[in-house]
Protein backbone atom coordinates (compact mmCIF):
# COMPACT_ATOMS: atom_id res chain seq x y z
CA UNK A 1 0.00 0.00 0.00
CA UNK A 2 1.42 3.36 -1.05
CA UNK A 3 1.53 5.93 1.70
CA UNK A 4 0.06 9.26 0.71
CA UNK A 5 0.94 12.74 1.95
CA UNK A 6 -1.40 15.53 0.90
CA UNK A 7 0.40 18.83 1.52
CA UNK A 8 -1.80 20.98 -0.68
CA UNK A 9 -2.51 24.44 0.70
CA UNK A 10 0.10 24.25 3.45
CA UNK A 11 2.60 27.05 3.83
CA UNK A 12 6.38 26.83 3.96
CA UNK A 13 8.05 24.74 5.37
CA UNK A 14 5.25 22.27 6.11
CA UNK A 15 5.06 20.47 2.72
CA UNK A 16 8.79 19.74 2.75
CA UNK A 17 8.66 18.70 6.39
CA UNK A 18 5.78 16.25 5.84
CA UNK A 19 7.41 14.82 2.71
CA UNK A 20 10.73 14.29 4.48
CA UNK A 21 9.12 12.76 7.56
CA UNK A 22 7.23 10.31 5.37
CA UNK A 23 10.37 9.44 3.40
CA UNK A 24 12.40 8.89 6.56
CA UNK A 25 9.93 6.53 8.20
CA UNK A 26 8.91 4.80 5.00
CA UNK A 27 11.02 2.55 2.83
CA UNK A 28 8.06 1.66 0.61
CA UNK A 29 6.49 3.69 -2.19
CA UNK A 30 5.13 7.10 -1.37
CA UNK A 31 2.85 9.65 -2.99
CA UNK A 32 3.23 13.34 -2.12
CA UNK A 33 0.81 15.96 -3.44
CA UNK A 34 1.58 19.69 -3.40
CA UNK A 35 0.12 22.71 -5.14
CA UNK A 36 2.85 25.35 -5.24
CA UNK A 37 5.98 25.50 -7.38
CA UNK A 38 8.13 26.43 -4.38
CA UNK A 39 7.04 23.28 -2.52
CA UNK A 40 7.56 21.19 -5.67
CA UNK A 41 11.09 22.50 -6.05
CA UNK A 42 12.08 22.01 -2.42
CA UNK A 43 10.65 18.48 -2.31
CA UNK A 44 12.35 17.57 -5.59
CA UNK A 45 15.67 18.68 -4.11
CA UNK A 46 15.02 16.59 -1.00
CA UNK A 47 13.96 13.50 -2.95
CA UNK A 48 17.11 13.73 -5.06
CA UNK A 49 19.22 14.04 -1.94
CA UNK A 50 17.54 10.96 -0.46
CA UNK A 51 18.48 9.21 -3.73
CA UNK A 52 14.93 7.97 -4.31
CA UNK A 53 13.57 7.25 -7.76
CA UNK A 54 10.62 9.51 -8.48
CA UNK A 55 8.20 10.79 -11.04
CA UNK A 56 6.26 14.06 -10.98
CA UNK A 57 2.79 14.12 -12.49
CA UNK A 58 1.39 17.60 -13.03
CA UNK A 59 -2.28 18.41 -13.34
CA UNK A 60 -2.87 22.14 -13.47
CA UNK A 61 -1.19 23.64 -10.44
CA UNK A 62 -1.06 20.33 -8.58
CA UNK A 63 2.14 18.28 -8.63
CA UNK A 64 2.01 14.65 -7.53
CA UNK A 65 5.30 12.98 -6.62
CA UNK A 66 5.34 9.23 -7.09
CA UNK A 67 8.35 8.11 -5.12
CA UNK A 68 9.51 4.51 -5.39
CA UNK A 69 10.46 2.42 -2.39
CA UNK A 70 14.09 2.04 -1.41
CA UNK B 1 13.40 22.44 -12.56
CA UNK B 2 13.76 26.12 -13.33
CA UNK B 3 17.20 27.73 -13.32
CA UNK B 4 16.39 29.49 -10.05
CA UNK B 5 15.58 26.19 -8.35
CA UNK B 6 19.23 25.18 -8.38
CA UNK B 7 21.94 26.69 -6.23
CA UNK B 8 23.47 28.81 -8.98
CA UNK B 9 20.15 30.50 -9.59
CA UNK B 10 19.67 31.13 -5.88
CA UNK B 11 23.17 32.59 -5.61
CA UNK B 12 22.69 34.80 -8.65
CA UNK B 13 19.36 36.14 -7.42
CA UNK B 14 20.71 36.80 -3.92
CA UNK B 15 23.78 38.54 -5.32
CA UNK B 16 21.69 40.75 -7.58
CA UNK B 17 19.41 41.72 -4.70
CA UNK B 18 22.42 42.62 -2.54
CA UNK B 19 24.00 44.73 -5.30
CA UNK B 20 20.68 46.45 -5.95
CA UNK B 21 20.29 47.37 -2.27
CA UNK B 22 23.77 48.84 -2.00
CA UNK B 23 23.34 50.84 -5.21
CA UNK B 24 20.12 52.32 -3.79
CA UNK B 25 22.10 53.42 -0.73
CA UNK B 26 24.66 55.08 -2.98
CA UNK B 27 21.87 56.80 -4.90
CA UNK B 28 20.34 58.37 -1.82
CA UNK B 29 18.47 55.86 0.35
CA UNK B 30 19.42 56.00 4.06
CA UNK B 31 22.56 54.29 5.33
CA UNK B 32 22.50 50.50 5.36
CA UNK B 33 18.88 50.81 4.25
CA UNK B 34 18.97 50.24 0.52
CA UNK B 35 16.06 47.86 0.83
CA UNK B 36 14.20 47.34 4.09
CA UNK B 37 10.66 46.10 4.17
CA UNK B 38 10.03 47.28 7.74
CA UNK B 39 11.62 50.72 7.38
CA UNK B 40 10.06 51.35 3.99
CA UNK B 41 6.70 49.96 5.11
CA UNK B 42 6.89 52.40 7.98
CA UNK B 43 7.68 55.22 5.55
CA UNK B 44 4.72 54.21 3.38
CA UNK B 45 2.37 54.18 6.36
CA UNK B 46 3.66 57.67 7.21
CA UNK B 47 3.17 58.87 3.64
CA UNK B 48 -0.45 57.76 3.88
CA UNK B 49 -0.83 59.60 7.18
CA UNK B 50 -1.30 56.47 9.28
CA UNK B 51 1.32 57.88 11.65
CA UNK B 52 2.62 61.41 12.15
CA UNK B 53 6.35 60.91 12.70
CA UNK B 54 7.48 63.64 10.30
CA UNK B 55 10.95 62.17 9.72
CA UNK B 56 9.73 58.87 8.30
CA UNK B 57 7.06 59.61 5.72
CA UNK B 58 7.64 58.63 2.10
CA UNK B 59 5.71 56.40 -0.28
CA UNK B 60 8.80 54.31 -1.08
CA UNK B 61 8.55 53.06 -4.65
CA UNK B 62 10.65 50.06 -3.57
CA UNK B 63 7.76 48.50 -1.65
CA UNK B 64 5.42 48.67 -4.64
CA UNK B 65 8.14 47.59 -7.04
CA UNK B 66 8.80 44.45 -4.98
CA UNK B 67 5.13 43.48 -5.11
CA UNK B 68 4.65 44.31 -8.78
CA UNK B 69 7.95 42.68 -9.81
CA UNK B 70 6.90 39.47 -8.08
CA UNK B 71 3.49 39.73 -9.74
CA UNK B 72 5.09 40.02 -13.19
CA UNK B 73 7.36 37.03 -12.46
CA UNK B 74 4.37 35.01 -11.29
CA UNK B 75 2.34 35.86 -14.39
CA UNK B 76 5.22 34.92 -16.70
CA UNK B 77 5.91 31.63 -14.96
CA UNK B 78 2.27 30.64 -14.59
CA UNK B 79 2.58 30.87 -10.81
CA UNK B 80 -0.01 33.56 -10.25
CA UNK B 81 -2.40 31.55 -8.10
CA UNK B 82 -4.83 33.50 -5.95
CA UNK B 83 -5.37 31.67 -2.66
CA UNK B 84 -6.44 32.35 0.90
CA UNK B 85 -6.09 30.40 4.12
CA UNK B 86 -8.26 29.66 7.09
CA UNK B 87 -6.80 32.21 9.50
CA UNK B 88 -6.19 35.53 7.79
CA UNK B 89 -6.76 37.53 10.98
CA UNK B 90 -3.99 35.64 12.74
CA UNK B 91 -1.72 36.52 9.83
CA UNK B 92 -2.73 40.17 10.17
CA UNK B 93 -1.68 40.31 13.80
CA UNK B 94 1.50 38.31 13.21
CA UNK B 95 2.37 40.98 10.65
CA UNK B 96 1.59 43.76 13.11
CA UNK B 97 3.73 42.33 15.91
CA UNK B 98 6.56 41.52 13.51
CA UNK B 99 6.45 45.21 12.57
CA UNK B 100 6.74 46.28 16.20
CA UNK B 101 9.66 43.90 16.76
CA UNK B 102 11.42 45.14 13.63
CA UNK B 103 11.24 48.76 14.80
CA UNK B 104 12.75 47.83 18.17
CA UNK B 105 15.79 46.55 16.27
CA UNK B 106 15.39 49.14 13.47
CA UNK B 107 15.08 46.98 10.42
CA UNK B 108 13.67 43.84 8.88
CA UNK B 109 15.90 40.74 8.50
CA UNK B 110 17.12 42.01 5.12
CA UNK B 111 18.31 45.19 6.77
CA UNK B 112 20.01 43.20 9.52
CA UNK B 113 22.20 41.68 6.80
CA UNK B 114 22.64 45.05 5.08
CA UNK B 115 23.63 46.65 8.38
CA UNK B 116 26.26 44.00 9.02
CA UNK B 117 27.42 44.27 5.41
CA UNK B 118 27.94 47.99 6.03
CA UNK B 119 29.99 47.33 9.17
CA UNK B 120 27.25 47.90 11.78
CA UNK B 121 28.27 45.29 14.35
CA UNK B 122 25.09 45.83 16.39
CA UNK B 123 23.41 43.78 13.68
CA UNK B 124 25.23 40.70 14.97
CA UNK B 125 22.98 40.71 18.04
CA UNK B 126 19.98 41.24 15.81
CA UNK B 127 20.91 38.30 13.61
CA UNK B 128 21.48 36.09 16.65
CA UNK B 129 17.99 37.07 17.84
CA UNK B 130 16.58 36.38 14.40
CA UNK B 131 18.12 32.90 14.29
CA UNK B 132 16.89 32.18 17.83
CA UNK B 133 13.37 33.30 16.95
CA UNK B 134 13.31 31.23 13.78
CA UNK B 135 14.66 28.19 15.66
CA UNK B 136 11.85 28.48 18.21
CA UNK B 137 9.33 28.87 15.39
CA UNK B 138 10.78 25.85 13.59
CA UNK B 139 10.40 23.82 16.77
CA UNK B 140 6.70 24.74 16.97
CA UNK B 141 6.24 23.83 13.29
CA UNK B 142 7.97 20.50 13.87
CA UNK B 143 5.60 19.87 16.78
CA UNK B 144 2.63 20.43 14.53
CA UNK B 145 1.99 24.18 14.45
CA UNK B 146 -0.07 25.08 11.42
CA UNK B 147 -2.31 27.94 10.41
CA UNK B 148 -4.27 25.56 8.24
CA UNK B 149 -4.82 24.93 4.59
CA UNK B 150 -5.03 27.61 1.88
CA UNK B 151 -7.65 27.20 -0.80
CA UNK B 152 -7.53 28.65 -4.27
CA UNK B 153 -9.58 31.78 -4.76
CA UNK B 154 -10.83 33.94 -7.60
CA UNK B 155 -8.57 36.19 -9.65
CA UNK B 156 -9.95 39.29 -7.91
CA UNK B 157 -8.54 38.22 -4.56
CA UNK B 158 -5.08 37.85 -6.04
CA UNK B 159 -5.23 41.11 -7.95
CA UNK B 160 -6.66 43.41 -5.31
CA UNK B 161 -3.44 43.83 -3.34
CA UNK B 162 -1.34 44.29 -6.48
CA UNK B 163 -3.78 46.98 -7.64
CA UNK B 164 -3.57 48.61 -4.18
CA UNK B 165 0.23 48.74 -4.52
CA UNK B 166 -0.05 50.06 -8.06
CA UNK B 167 -2.54 52.73 -6.98
CA UNK B 168 -0.23 54.17 -4.32
CA UNK B 169 2.68 54.00 -6.73
CA UNK B 170 0.62 55.99 -9.24
CA UNK B 171 -0.07 58.57 -6.53
CA UNK B 172 3.66 58.76 -5.81
CA UNK B 173 4.41 59.33 -9.50
CA UNK B 174 1.53 61.72 -10.20
CA UNK B 175 1.99 63.73 -7.00
CA UNK B 176 5.73 64.15 -6.42
CA UNK B 177 7.09 66.02 -3.39
CA UNK B 178 6.59 69.79 -3.45
CA UNK B 179 9.67 71.84 -2.60
CA UNK B 180 9.68 72.60 1.13
CA UNK B 181 6.17 71.20 1.65
CA UNK B 182 5.53 68.30 4.06
CA UNK B 183 2.43 67.19 2.17
CA UNK B 184 0.88 67.50 -1.25
CA UNK B 185 -2.69 66.71 -2.22
CA UNK B 186 -2.45 63.12 -1.01
CA UNK B 187 0.91 62.09 0.39
CA UNK B 188 3.18 63.17 3.21
CA UNK B 189 6.84 63.67 2.32
CA UNK B 190 9.52 64.01 5.02
CA UNK B 191 11.60 67.18 4.74
CA UNK B 192 14.30 65.90 7.10
CA UNK B 193 15.36 62.53 8.52
CA UNK B 194 15.43 59.08 6.87
CA UNK B 195 12.18 59.73 4.99
CA UNK B 196 13.86 62.60 3.13
CA UNK B 197 16.77 60.41 2.03
CA UNK B 198 15.61 58.82 -1.16
CA UNK B 199 17.10 57.41 -4.33
CA UNK B 200 15.61 58.78 -7.58
CA UNK B 201 12.16 57.43 -8.34
CA UNK B 202 13.15 55.49 -11.45
CA UNK B 203 16.15 53.86 -9.77
CA UNK B 204 14.07 52.86 -6.74
CA UNK B 205 11.31 51.47 -8.86
CA UNK B 206 13.51 49.80 -11.46
CA UNK B 207 15.73 48.02 -8.97
CA UNK B 208 12.76 46.96 -6.86
CA UNK B 209 10.99 45.52 -9.90
CA UNK B 210 14.06 43.43 -10.72
CA UNK B 211 14.42 42.37 -7.08
CA UNK B 212 10.72 41.46 -6.93
CA UNK B 213 11.08 39.41 -10.10
CA UNK B 214 14.20 37.57 -8.93
CA UNK B 215 12.84 37.19 -5.39
CA UNK B 216 9.71 35.49 -6.64
CA UNK B 217 11.60 33.18 -8.98
CA UNK B 218 14.23 32.17 -6.42
CA UNK B 219 11.89 32.06 -3.33
CA UNK B 220 14.37 34.43 -1.64
CA UNK B 221 13.51 34.37 2.08
CA UNK B 222 15.70 35.18 5.05
CA UNK B 223 13.51 33.25 7.46
CA UNK B 224 13.08 30.19 5.25
CA UNK B 225 16.85 30.18 4.70
CA UNK B 226 17.46 29.64 8.40
CA UNK B 227 14.49 27.37 9.15
CA UNK B 228 15.14 25.07 6.16
CA UNK B 229 18.72 24.73 7.25
CA UNK B 230 17.85 24.05 10.90
CA UNK B 231 15.05 21.61 10.13
CA UNK B 232 16.29 19.80 7.03
CA UNK B 233 19.89 20.90 6.41
CA UNK B 234 18.61 22.26 3.08
CA UNK B 235 20.87 25.12 2.11
CA UNK B 236 19.17 26.33 -1.06
CA UNK B 237 17.64 29.50 0.39
CA UNK B 238 20.67 30.06 2.61
CA UNK B 239 22.84 30.28 -0.50
CA UNK B 240 20.60 33.10 -1.73
CA UNK B 241 20.96 34.97 1.55
CA UNK B 242 24.72 34.45 1.65
CA UNK B 243 24.92 35.80 -1.91
CA UNK B 244 22.88 38.80 -0.79
CA UNK B 245 25.09 39.48 2.21
CA UNK B 246 28.35 38.82 0.36
CA UNK B 247 27.45 41.05 -2.57
CA UNK B 248 26.33 43.87 -0.25
CA UNK B 249 29.57 43.56 1.74
CA UNK B 250 31.83 43.62 -1.32
CA UNK B 251 29.95 46.48 -3.00
CA UNK B 252 29.98 48.51 0.22
CA UNK B 253 33.76 48.10 0.30
CA UNK B 254 34.05 49.13 -3.33
CA UNK B 255 31.79 52.17 -2.88
CA UNK B 256 33.42 53.23 0.39
CA UNK B 257 30.23 52.55 2.36
CA UNK B 258 31.78 50.11 4.86
CA UNK B 259 32.51 51.48 8.35
CA UNK B 260 32.99 48.83 11.03
CA UNK B 261 31.98 49.55 14.61
CA UNK B 262 29.16 49.73 17.12
CA UNK B 263 28.76 53.47 17.73
CA UNK B 264 27.38 56.07 15.34
CA UNK B 265 26.02 53.61 12.81
CA UNK B 266 23.29 54.95 10.54
CA UNK B 267 19.78 54.59 11.98
CA UNK B 268 20.83 52.14 14.67
CA UNK B 269 21.22 51.97 18.45
CA UNK B 270 23.73 50.06 20.52
CA UNK B 271 21.42 48.26 22.98
CA UNK B 272 22.57 44.70 22.33
CA UNK B 273 19.81 42.98 24.28
CA UNK B 274 17.05 44.88 22.50
CA UNK B 275 18.66 44.39 19.11
CA UNK B 276 18.58 40.67 19.89
CA UNK B 277 15.07 40.78 21.30
CA UNK B 278 13.54 42.84 18.48
CA UNK B 279 14.61 40.41 15.79
CA UNK B 280 13.75 37.42 17.98
CA UNK B 281 10.14 38.64 17.81
CA UNK B 282 10.50 39.10 14.05
CA UNK B 283 12.05 35.65 13.57
CA UNK B 284 9.41 33.82 15.57
CA UNK B 285 6.47 35.72 14.11
CA UNK B 286 7.72 35.41 10.54
CA UNK B 287 8.52 31.71 10.89
CA UNK B 288 4.95 31.07 12.07
CA UNK B 289 3.62 33.16 9.18
CA UNK B 290 5.67 31.19 6.63
CA UNK B 291 8.20 33.81 5.53
CA UNK B 292 10.10 36.99 6.25
CA UNK B 293 8.43 40.36 5.55
CA UNK B 294 10.10 40.60 2.13
CA UNK B 295 9.02 37.10 1.17
CA UNK B 296 5.45 38.00 2.20
CA UNK B 297 5.49 40.81 -0.37
CA UNK B 298 6.65 38.38 -3.07
CA UNK B 299 3.95 35.88 -2.07
CA UNK B 300 1.35 38.66 -2.07
CA UNK B 301 2.44 39.43 -5.64
CA UNK B 302 1.77 35.76 -6.51
CA UNK B 303 -1.79 36.19 -5.29
CA UNK B 304 -1.39 34.80 -1.77
CA UNK B 305 -4.11 36.56 0.20
CA UNK B 306 -2.65 35.58 3.56
CA UNK B 307 0.67 37.17 2.67
CA UNK B 308 -1.15 40.32 1.57
CA UNK B 309 -2.98 40.43 4.90
CA UNK B 310 0.28 39.86 6.78
CA UNK B 311 1.73 42.83 4.86
CA UNK B 312 -1.26 45.02 5.73
CA UNK B 313 -0.87 43.98 9.37
CA UNK B 314 2.79 44.90 9.12
CA UNK B 315 1.83 48.33 7.76
CA UNK B 316 -0.57 48.81 10.68
CA UNK B 317 1.91 47.60 13.31
CA UNK B 318 4.61 49.88 11.93
CA UNK B 319 2.25 52.86 12.10
CA UNK B 320 1.22 52.05 15.67
CA UNK B 321 4.87 51.65 16.63
CA UNK B 322 5.26 55.37 15.92
CA UNK B 323 1.84 56.49 17.17
CA UNK B 324 2.50 54.84 20.54
CA UNK B 325 6.25 55.60 20.75
CA UNK B 326 7.26 51.95 20.57
CA UNK B 327 9.85 52.40 17.83
CA UNK B 328 13.52 52.80 18.64
CA UNK B 329 15.72 55.57 17.29
CA UNK B 330 19.44 56.27 17.22
CA UNK B 331 19.01 57.47 20.82
CA UNK B 332 17.80 54.04 21.98
CA UNK B 333 14.48 52.42 22.80
CA UNK B 334 11.20 54.25 22.38
CA UNK B 335 9.49 55.23 25.68
CA UNK B 336 7.18 52.20 25.42
CA UNK B 337 9.46 50.00 23.35
CA UNK B 338 10.42 47.50 26.05
CA UNK B 339 6.85 46.81 27.12
CA UNK B 340 5.68 46.54 23.54
CA UNK B 341 8.44 44.07 22.72
CA UNK B 342 7.56 41.84 25.64
CA UNK B 343 3.83 41.97 24.89
CA UNK B 344 4.53 41.18 21.21
CA UNK B 345 6.55 38.12 22.18
CA UNK B 346 3.86 36.92 24.61
CA UNK B 347 1.10 37.27 22.02
CA UNK B 348 3.09 35.56 19.27
CA UNK B 349 3.96 32.83 21.80
CA UNK B 350 0.25 32.34 22.55
CA UNK B 351 -0.50 32.06 18.81
CA UNK B 352 2.28 29.47 18.55
CA UNK B 353 0.85 27.44 21.44
CA UNK B 354 -2.73 27.71 20.21
CA UNK B 355 -1.69 26.69 16.69
CA UNK B 356 -0.42 23.40 18.01
CA UNK B 357 -3.97 22.58 19.06
CA UNK B 358 -5.01 23.33 15.50
CA UNK B 359 -6.79 26.63 15.30
CA UNK B 360 -6.91 25.44 11.75
CA UNK B 361 -9.68 22.88 12.02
Amino acid sequence: MTERVDARGLSCPQPLMLALEAMKKNVGPLTVIVDTESATESIERAVKREKRVYLIVRTGSVATFQIEGK
Amino acid sequence: MSFFANWKGALLAGTAIGVGAVILQKLGNPGNMGLCVACFGRDVSGALGLHQAAAVQYARPEIFGLIIGAFIAAIFSGEFKPRIGANPLIKFFLGAFVGIGALIFLGCPWRAFLRLAGGDLNAIFGLLGLITGIAIGALFIKKGFSLGVSKSAGKTLGLVFVIFALAILVLRIAYPPLEGQPKNEFLFYSLTGPGSQRAPLLASLGIALVVGFLGQRSRFCSVGAVSNFILFRQSHLLIGILGFFGAAFVFNLILGQFHAGFANQPIAHTLSFWNFFGLLVVGLGSALAGGCPGRQLFLAGEGDGDAAIFSLGLLGGLAMAHNWSLASSAAGLGPHGAGAGIISLIIIGCIALAGRQKIAD
